[in-house]
């Protein structure tokens, strides 16, 4: 199968996931009532275990929260936040004084809600762009380090994802974190068909 | 025939599996009409189900209109996203109460809105809510237990604190007493050293004097006499005799009070002079290491090391039956280092209790009134160390500056 | 006022984009011309030639961020009106584009679409 990308369909997957994330940054602007910066997004073609270094390795503690799309073409939608810092974040929100050192029912459940709202705005801004029809999970909670959470379901590691990348950060309380859709490439054909047709009906061509 | 059956039952099961089920379940078409209702969300909304049936479900909860609640459905079904609504973050939306006649404990809610797409035209969403009182009041009393637990654990740490600050204070309060009561020791061998001194430079000014003119005039008149009166020559001659005698009397009782090697030579040849003597009288083989640099140190720190080498030197004569004593005398920049050691029979734990080591003390306190350390080692048959190490002030030590005068 | 020929520079660093707001522009206002820029540095160096009537300007771009470049092109070519068309639609972010005392024709979301336009028109 041949998973190469042209510039322009590259450049267009980027600029998708850019207005996606713009949404997202918006909702998650108005929780916490501060800015929201994101970086320029990037799309690289990666085994899945090469994801998961980019995406932190086994550094750092994180708490992820997922979402699958199933339907023309399959993605996971990864929200990741250093754990520390995604627990002041609920904190925050919760106005909680007490500084548990682990996460509690609450919070995790908080910090789910939190990912699900982040990561609706930005999958339904890029499933309305490419007009597709697609099953949406609920967000599923995870803590550990990425490799972890990049492991998923599968134990493919040497599968050869598409991860579309994008850091953004509050500055105001040191948050930062990254949104990942990570695309499985066996539905690649049915993705790059969406670009295609973004692309026409963009260019009129 | 048994599928047809069977489906005919399924329908009035799910009405059945609904009423059962212990969470709430609404379900709403694209207009938010309400389509289903069960019975869990009559019981805690206090709205029957046949009220609910067909109304706008944000007429029956109209303070959810404009709020996530509202974005929530309308996200699933126009892009069928699902979403989660925690009652923490939206401060439990839905006025749902374990018992609804008295709205006093609203439920702690979790919310699920799923999308439900069941043709590519009609879309439904269901609202799923469960009570998650039971699981709140837990964490709640977690948490005051964790508050509890971090306050004790700070007043403890807080008592600890003042604990370790009353002993550094008690340890203050040693090392002072400790260092008045060395300056007062001090204080009293300097006033008694100088005592001595003082009657020293007396005896020998004075009655020295006195007994030299009488020596010299007894001796004069002796030679006068002659022979002519031979029994007042013998006792003029018995008279010379005794005189002679208190002149060494008198000289050994100076020495024996200010060593006067010490004033004349200096430490190194008065340690060197004392120690042969001692060595003669007593059958010792001698061994001398001594640094010539500390020839000219401070007045008050030759002369306790000095003490000290005449009282070791005197133990070892009166108790060790010595065949060999060593000396060794080591200046660093900032310190000394004084051994006097012999081999002779040691002293027991008894013999270091006698009435004689107040020769030890005495040792003791003059090299720890000037700040130094004082060991004494010693093993039954194998001999007795005296160890001494005394810290120099910067400037001291081998400067010349505390050149001793001549006696004489 | 419609019948005016206008030029209009394009700033984004995805063609797409640019694309995109040259055939939605062009659907209303058929004889207007374009300059496409693909950053703000590209965007300084089109002026040298270009006098545009309206420059659209992206935001998040890398090296010179929309913001920057919104202040060096006034500087460059204060006739130029400028709308922008952006992924970024945080209040905060509305609020840092008021306090550049640069007067903006639009804020415009990204996609672009028809709405989006006649408010860039509407406000020229």
């Amino acid at each position: 199968m041949n998973i190469v990308l042209t510039e322009l369909q590259k450049e267009t997957l980027e600029e998708v996931f850019n207005i996606g994330m713009g949404r997202a940054a918006a909702a998650l602007s108005t929780l916490v009532n501060e800015e929201v910066k994101l970086s320029i997004p990037s799309v690289r073609l990666m085994r899945r275990k090469e994801a998961a270094l980019v995406l932190g390795g086994t550094s750092r503690r994180v708490c992820s929260i997922t979402q699958v799309l199933r339907g023309e073409f399959g993605a996971d939608a990864i929200l990741i936040f250093p754990e520390e810092k995604s627990l002041q974040l609920v904190r925050l929100m919760l106005g909680e004084s007490v500084d548990l050192t682990f996460v509690s029912e609450i919070e995790r459940e908080a910090l789910t809600e939190v990912g699900n709202i982040i990561l609706n705005a930005c999958i339904g801004t890029i499933t309305n762009l490419l007009e597709g029809e697609f099953s949406i999970s609920l967000p599923v909670f995870k803590q550990g380090d990425c490799v972890e959470i990049m492991q998923g379901a599968t134990d493919e590691q040497e599968q050869v994802v598409m991860l579309l990348h994008i850091d953004f950060s509050v500055e105001k309380y040191e948050i930062s974190g990254h949104v990942a859709f990570v695309q499985d490439v066996r539905s690649y054909q049915g993705f790059v068909e969406r670009i295609e047709r973004f692309i026409q009906k963009a260019m009129r061509s | 025939m048994e599928t047809q059956e069977h489906m005919v039952e399924i329908g009035p099961l799910c009405e059945q599996v609904l009423v059962t089920l212990n969470l709430g379940v609404i379900v709403v078409d694209q207009s938010l009409r309400v389509l289903e209702w069960n019975d869990w969300m009559s019981r805690h909304s206090g709205i029957a189900r046949d009220t609910a049936l067909h109304r706008p479900v944000l007429e029956l909860f109209p303070g959810l209109s404009g709020t996530r609640f509202e974005a929530a459905i309308q996200q699933a079904l126009l892009l069928h996203q699902p979403a989660i609504l925690t009652g923490s973050l939206n401060r439990n939306p839905l006025p749902l109460y374990a018992n609804p006649a008295n709205k006093h404990d609203r439920l702690h809610q979790a919310i699920q809105i799923l999308p439900l797409r069941h043709s590519s035209e009609q879309h439904f969403c269901v609202i799923q809510v469960s009570d998650v009182s039971a699981a709140f009041e837990r964490e709640a009393a977690l948490r005051r237990q964790a508050t509890l637990l971090n306050d004790s654990l700070q007043a403890q740490s807080r008592l600890m604190q003042e604990l370790e600050q009353h002993n550094d204070l008690l340890d203050l309060q040693v090392r002072e007493r400790t260092a008045q009561l060395e300056e007062l020791a001090r204080h009293l061998q300097d006033v008694t050293e100088a005592e001595k001194s003082q009657l020293a430079r007396e005896l020998h000014d004075e009655l020295g004097s006195i007994l030299t003119a009488a020596r010299i005039d007894v001796s004069w008149s002796a030679r006068k006499l002659g022979d002519s009166v031979p029994e007042i020559q013998d006792k003029l001659q018995r008279v010379l005799n005794n005189l002679s005698e208190a002149i060494q009397m008198k000289r050994r009782i100076i020495d024996g009070m200010r060593p006067t090697l010490l004033t004349q030579f200096g430490l190194v040849e008065a340690l060197e002079f004392a120690a042969g003597e001692m060595a003669d009288v007593n059958g010792w083989q001698l061994g001398l290491d001594l640094d010539a640099k500390a020839q000219h140190l401070p007045e008050d720190i030759s002369l306790a090391l000095f003490r000290v080498a005449q009282e070791a030197l005197t133990n070892a004569a009166k108790y060790a039956q010595a065949t060999r004593v060593d000396l060794l005398l080591q200046l660093d920049p900032d310190e000394i280092w004084f051994t006097v050691a012999d081999n002779g029979v040691g002293m027991t734990e008894e013999a270091r209790n006698t009435p004689r080591t107040h020769g030890i003390l005495g040792m003791r306190q003059r090299i720890v009134a000037r700040g130094g350390d004082f060991e004494l080692v010693s093993v039954p048959g194998k001999g007795t160390r005296v160890e001494v190490r005394l810290p120099l002030a910067a400037g001291s030590g081998v400067a010349p500056t505390a050149t001793p005068a001549p006696e004489h | 006022m419609a019948s005016d020929v206008k030029t209009v520079l394009i700033v984004d660093d995805s063609s797409v984009s640019r694309m995109m707001v040259q055939n939605h522009i062009s659907d209303q206002m058929p004889d207007w011309q374009f300059v496409h820029a693909s950053s703000g540095v590209d965007a300084l160096e089109k002026l040298k030639t270009v006098t545009p009537d309206l420059v659209t300007l992206d935001l998040n771009m890398p090296e010179m961020d929309g913001i920057e470049a919104a202040q060096r092109i006034t500087e460059v070519c204060p006739t130029a009106r400028i709308a922008i068309v952006t992924a970024n639609i945080q209040d905060s972010m509305r609020r840092k584009l008021q306090g550049l005392g640069i007067f903006f024709v639009a804020v415009v979301e990204k996609p672009i679409n028809e709405a989006g336009v006649r408010k860039i028109l509407f406000g020229m």
